[in-house]
């Protein structure tokens, strides 16, 4: 059995997935990442808010069966996010949403699969995660 | 009844990671497999016969769910179609699997499968993948063995 493959949606990838044009490079981009991921497809809430992708909008219907699930920024994470960005300051609330979803996937041999477009802060974010996080430009 | 949509299925899968009551359901399961799953479970699969059963299903809820909506999003982008090579190279990126040092192996391979069956990723997405991947890994099984004389 090969390990599961996680997805991760940073804002660009929440944006590119939303839209509607016939011809859209970097959402081709997602589904394949999301055709390669066999295992959990999340979107923090905050990208979400920022890429404003509303679930209940009929335009977001394609995007919510692609990655169904939300990761929630509840009383925990944000307390982890905190420190996320205490530790890599250049950092966003954003990146670092996406890092502690990351967090909460990985494990043991899972990969996790960030798509963004900010490469560097999602490495630094990431570098302690548990698992293997694999931080794909877009 | 309203026909039931794959929205009202993504709706659904969402509410999984909610916390909800158990609903007591029937399920007739071969005797063979209630066998199989209950020794499982006592060797350590899971921590009963229903966690399984509900780990099982929610997998292939899910896979079910993204084979569907990868589907119907191909059929309304075509040009988002991903190839299986780039598929298969993706699923194996990072996870140190030997097949990562021969990509042009996973393309060969690949491409021939694609050929063979070109509707993959709306049919078998995930079995295809591994499919390739197996092929793969027992091209480089006998390449190893040839290369060492024990062919």
């Amino acid at each position: 059995m090969r390990p599961a493959r996680h997805l991760v949606l940073d804002n660009e990838a929440a944006q590119a997935l939303l839209s509607p044009a016939r011809r859209h490079p970097a959402r081709a981009a997602v589904i394949e990442a999301v055709a390669a991921a066999n295992g959990r497809r999340l979107v923090p809430t905050a990208v979400r808010a920022e890429a404003g992708w509303r679930r209940r909008d009929a335009r977001a219907a394609d995007a919510n069966r692609l990655i169904p699930d939300d990761h929630v920024l509840a009383r925990d994470t944000a307390d982890r996010l905190v420190e996320l960005r205490r530790a890599v300051t250049s950092a966003s609330i954003i990146d670092a949403a996406v890092a502690v979803a990351a967090e909460d996937l990985g494990s043991g041999d899972t990969v996790v699969e960030i798509l963004t477009s900010d490469l560097p802060d999602l490495r630094a974010l990431t570098g302690d995660v548990e698992g293997r996080v694999e931080v794909t430009g877009i | 009844m309203t026909p039931r949509t794959l929205d009202d299925l993504a709706d659904a899968v969402r509410a999984l990671e909610q916390a909800s009551p158990p609903k007591p359901t029937s399920l007739r399961l071969p005797e063979a497999m209630h066998r199989a799953t209950a020794l499982a479970v006592e060797l350590g699969m899971d921590a009963s016969l229903t966690a399984a059963t509900v780990h099982a299903l929610t997998e292939r809820v899910r896979g079910f769910l993204r084979q569907q909506a990868l589907a119907e999003h191909v059929a309304r982008f075509p040009e988002d179609r991903p190839s299986l090579a780039a598929v298969a190279l993706r699923r194996i990126r990072g996870t140190g699997h030997a097949a990562e040092r021969r990509p042009d192996l996973v393309t060969r391979v690949a491409r021939q499968v694609e050929r063979r069956d070109p509707r993959w990723l709306e049919t078998a997405l995930d079995a295809t993948v591994e499919r390739v991947l197996d092929h793969v890994e027992l091209l480089l099984d006998e390449s190893e063995l040839a290369g060492s004389g024990a062919a």
